[in-house]
């Protein structure tokens, strides 16, 4: 464990980016603190540029507080990404550890029809999932996940294609254990690196589609995301650049940081695969 | 020996990096070889005598490894304060080098002729005709058949013994002072070693080269060298003759490990003609099919073919052959981590063939397996104490009572109790490999599949663990299957030996008889291929 943060955090960027992203979490935890009003609530006159009458960020089209907006919508996109991650985890870990470990037609079954969501273009498929099951907090989280398990489920496939040829996979089925058993107690905790690290650049894009959602007005109606703000703004860009402006700074800072803490991941999880020279 | 050494060794220390196991991988090593001799450097795994060998290439990893002290003179000029074309023009063209691993050494992508003659090019650029003309002799010198179809073949297309073949032509290329093998033969069979061996020999002679060979094998050594130097933790221990060596040992480590080398002659063993079967394999066969989408299309390897052979309580049957023989698919479909295609399998009369996956499961219990390869067959995300209790707890023993077991266990292959809360990779290939062994006897098993539990181990730690394997078949009246490609070891540890041969069990005798006159001509040349066996190790005093 200490070996893993001293690897962790021989990646500058990687620390750097964990600091922001623990930022980003301190802000959607303290968002109840420091904005204690309902963001959507008109709590001044419109278009007031960033620092005027005491907006931090400003205010937007009706005269929200972009500054509340924020802070309460780093809680939606980060929940819903997290959640949907989980979601996506929990398809693709099962799927592709089931076609690893069987083989055979079992692999053949389960690897077609993995392929067969990865030929529709993501986006796509999550917005007609979407709309037919109406915009919900669940039904966005379910469609991001259904979107985006079938790279885990390969990784997760080749992973124990390669683990289950393993001479202490070959004791754990000669004593006699079953098959759950050597699944997950066997095989799982030693193919977790690859899937801890794209994991966590999943989260990264299921903020991404989260905000895309969200600007294409297909998010959660009631509540108040990112995304939601760089749409409703996008039409008075030119005269209000500040309703926009900070949204996107927020999804890109967090973006970029889940990729930093994610190569970071990679480096500290696979020293061998590490890029050398670092020392 | 007049004239000045081809290659001069002088006070050779080479550093590891920090935290290595010791400060220095060859610590201060002196030696020289001639023109037209072979010295051979023995060695078990960490004596260091692979990292004097790239030295002497300039192939160290540095700057982590790096040469700190001494020199390397070829002809006189020290290899180690060359600059690196210099060392690019020399490797290659006057020092040639055979690496262990014939599948990997040769680039996947290229044919065989123009990996050859990428060598001559880079040295002494020859034309068209002249350079396939030479490439042909070459194939011809190393003894490879047909050179006109094989200078266009693919490396996948040649087995391992050719590939070796190739590698040595290509260290031939340019005529070498010196040629440098590293375990040249240890990933090969035994048949294909002694070829391999007998074509060293003959190409040092007729070119009066001076050859270094690494290796860990006794029977090479007294198979080709001319003179040896055993190498321990970094240093030259013992170095001369072979014969004095071989025959008259000083060093008390030399000694030792000559007395760990397995004697080819088997040990008188008791009579149990009387004991009852445990174990009956009848007509078992298994063919691999590979499938194809076009019908037809698909290829298939009959890997075992009617193999019948019975196993009396308290007897050891051993299994040998070379690799591709069927023994480790045998013993495979034993313990039902492969399924027949044919015949039955009786545990005492039951048939496990035919039972499914669930009615198995108890019967698991009764035929256990330990596994070659110390680093791949113990999870490493587990502790100890977890991986011996895995078994017994997957059977419905309570967690104290498999706990309790384990430390036994731990007791019985001789580690200490605290070695249950470790982790896998804190243990040396031999503790790993008692570990094995705990593992499967805490099922209480009745017959034991051992798949080459020894040869991944230096022949010090094997000698450890065969004495471990016969004590513990002794005390609990264990049934053994040993699964060997090693002569000697087979000799020491079986009442029975089998020997496969393309998937069939071609001579199958008590080990004596079969050692002093096998019948079947495969038989025969197996044993006469075993390197070594003209000398009989002194008995260490």
């Amino acid at each position: 464990m200490r070996d893993f943060v001293r690897r962790f955090g021989r990646n500058k960027g990687a620390v750097v980016g964990a600091v922001v992203l623990l930022l980003v979490v301190a802000l959607a935890l303290l968002a109840p603190f420091l904005f204690p009003n309902d963001p959507w609530e008109i709590l001044g006159p419109p278009f007031r540029r960033p620092g005027e009458m005491g907006f931090l960020l400003g205010t937007d089209t009706l005269g929200r507080d972009v500054a509340a907006g924020i802070a309460h919508g780093a809680r939606v996109t980060l929940l819903l990404s997290l959640v949907s991650t989980a979601v996506a985890l929990s398809i693709g870990v099962v799927l592709g550890a089931v076609a690893g470990y069987h083989g055979g037609w079992v692999d053949d079954v389960v690897m077609r029809f993995t392929e067969f969501f990865q030929t529709i273009p993501n986006f796509i498929l999550l917005v007609v999932l979407v709309a037919i099951f109406t915009p919900s907090i669940a039904s966005i989280v379910v469609a991001i996940g259904i979107v985006s398990w079938p790279p885990l489920a390969r990784i997760v496939r080749g992973e124990f294609l390669t683990l289950r040829s393993r001479e202490f996979v070959q004791a754990a089925e000669v004593l006699g254990q079953g098959s759950p058993r050597i699944i997950f107690g066997e095989i799982l905790p030693n193919a977790l690196s690859p899937v801890i690290v794209s994991a966590s650049l999943m989260v990264a894009t299921a903020v991404l589609l989260e905000s895309a959602l969200s600007f294409l007005g297909l998010g959660d109606p009631n509540l108040m995301s990112w995304g939601y703000m760089i749409g409703a703004s996008r039409t008075v860009i030119r005269q209000a650049w500040w309703i926009s402006f900070f949204p996107g700074v927020a999804i890109a800072l967090t973006v970029l940081a889940l990729n930093l803490v994610g190569e970071g991941l990679n480096d500290a999880l696979n020293p061998r695969l590490a890029r050398k020279g670092r020392a | 020996m007049s004239e000045a050494p081809l290659l001069a060794i002088e006070n050779l220390a080479i550093a590891l990096p920090r935290g290595a196991e010791r400060a220095l991988a060859v610590d201060g090593i002196s030696l020289s070889l001639a023109r037209n001799e072979i010295l051979c450097i023995v060695g078990e795994s960490g004596s260091g005598k692979s990292m004097t060998a790239h030295a002497v290439m300039g192939l160290l990893p540095q700057p982590q490894v790096r040469a700190t002290g001494g020199r390397i003179l070829y002809q006189g000029e020290d290899l180690l304060a060359a600059r690196p074309e210099r060392m690019r023009a020399l490797r290659g063209h006057k020092l040639g080098m055979i690496f262990q691993e014939p599948m990997t050494a040769l680039n996947p992508i290229m044919r065989i002729e123009a990996q050859i003659a990428e060598v001559i090019q880079e040295h002494a650029p020859l034309d068209r005709a002249a350079l396939r003309a030479r490439v042909t002799e070459l194939l011809l010198a190393v003894g490879l058949p047909d050179p006109e179809r094989l200078r266009r073949a693919w490396p996948h297309r040649l087995s391992g013994g050719q590939r070796q073949r190739v590698m040595i032509a290509m260290a031939l290329a340019l005529g070498p002072d010196i040629l440098i093998a590293d375990e040249p033969t240890t990933a090969l069979d035994v048949t294909t070693q002694a070829q391999i061996l007998a074509l060293i020999r003959r190409i040092q002679a007729e070119r009066q080269m001076g050859v270094l060979l690494i290796t860990h094998d006794f029977g090479v050594v007294a198979e080709v060298a001319d003179r040896v130097a055993v190498m321990q933790h970094g240093r030259i221990v013992e170095i001369g003759p072979v014969a004095q060596i071989l025959q008259a040992p000083e060093h008390p480590y030399t000694r030792s490990l000559i007395a760990a080398v397995p004697r080819l002659v088997a040990a008188p063993k008791p009579v149990l003609a009387e004991a009852p079967v445990v174990l009956e394999a009848e007509q078992v066969s298994k063919t691999f099919r590979q499938r194809s989408w076009i019908p037809g299309r698909g290829t298939e390897v009959a890997a075992v073919r009617n193999v019948s052979l019975a196993l009396r309580r308290g007897e050891t049957v051993g299994i040998v052959g070379e690799s591709g023989s069927g023994k480790s698919t045998f013993a495979r479909c034993v313990v039902r981590l492969l399924d027949p295609d044919g015949g039955a399998i009786r545990l005492d009369g039951t048939d496990i063939v035919k039972l499914g996956r669930r009615a198995l499961r108890p019967h698991r219990r009764r035929i256990q397996m330990v596994f070659q390869d110390p680093y791949a067959s113990l999870n490493p995300r587990r502790r100890v104490g977890d991986i011996i209790a895995a078994g017994p707890l997957a059977h419905g023993v309570p967690r104290a009572e498999a706990e309790r077991r384990a430390h036994e266990l731990l007791a019985l292959v001789g580690l200490d109790a605290a070695s249950a809360g470790r982790y896998p990779h804190e243990f040396s290939g031999g503790q790993r490999q008692r570990i094995g062994l705990a593992r499967a006897l805490a099922m209480q098993p009745e017959v034991l599949v051992a798949d080459e539990p020894v040869s991944a181990l230096d022949v010090s730690v094997q000698a450890q663990v065969l004495a471990l394997l016969a004590d513990v078949r002794a005390r609990l009246n264990l049934s053994m299957l040993f699964i060997t490609h090693d002569l000697r070891v087979a000799a020491q540890v079986c009442d029975r030996v089998a020997v496969m041969y393309r998937g069939e069990i071609v001579e199958l005798r008590p080990t004596a008889e079969l050692f002093a006159d096998p019948h079947h001509p495969y038989v025969r040349d197996l044993l006469a291929a075993v390197p070594g066996r003209q000398w009989l190790p002194a008995v260490a005093g």
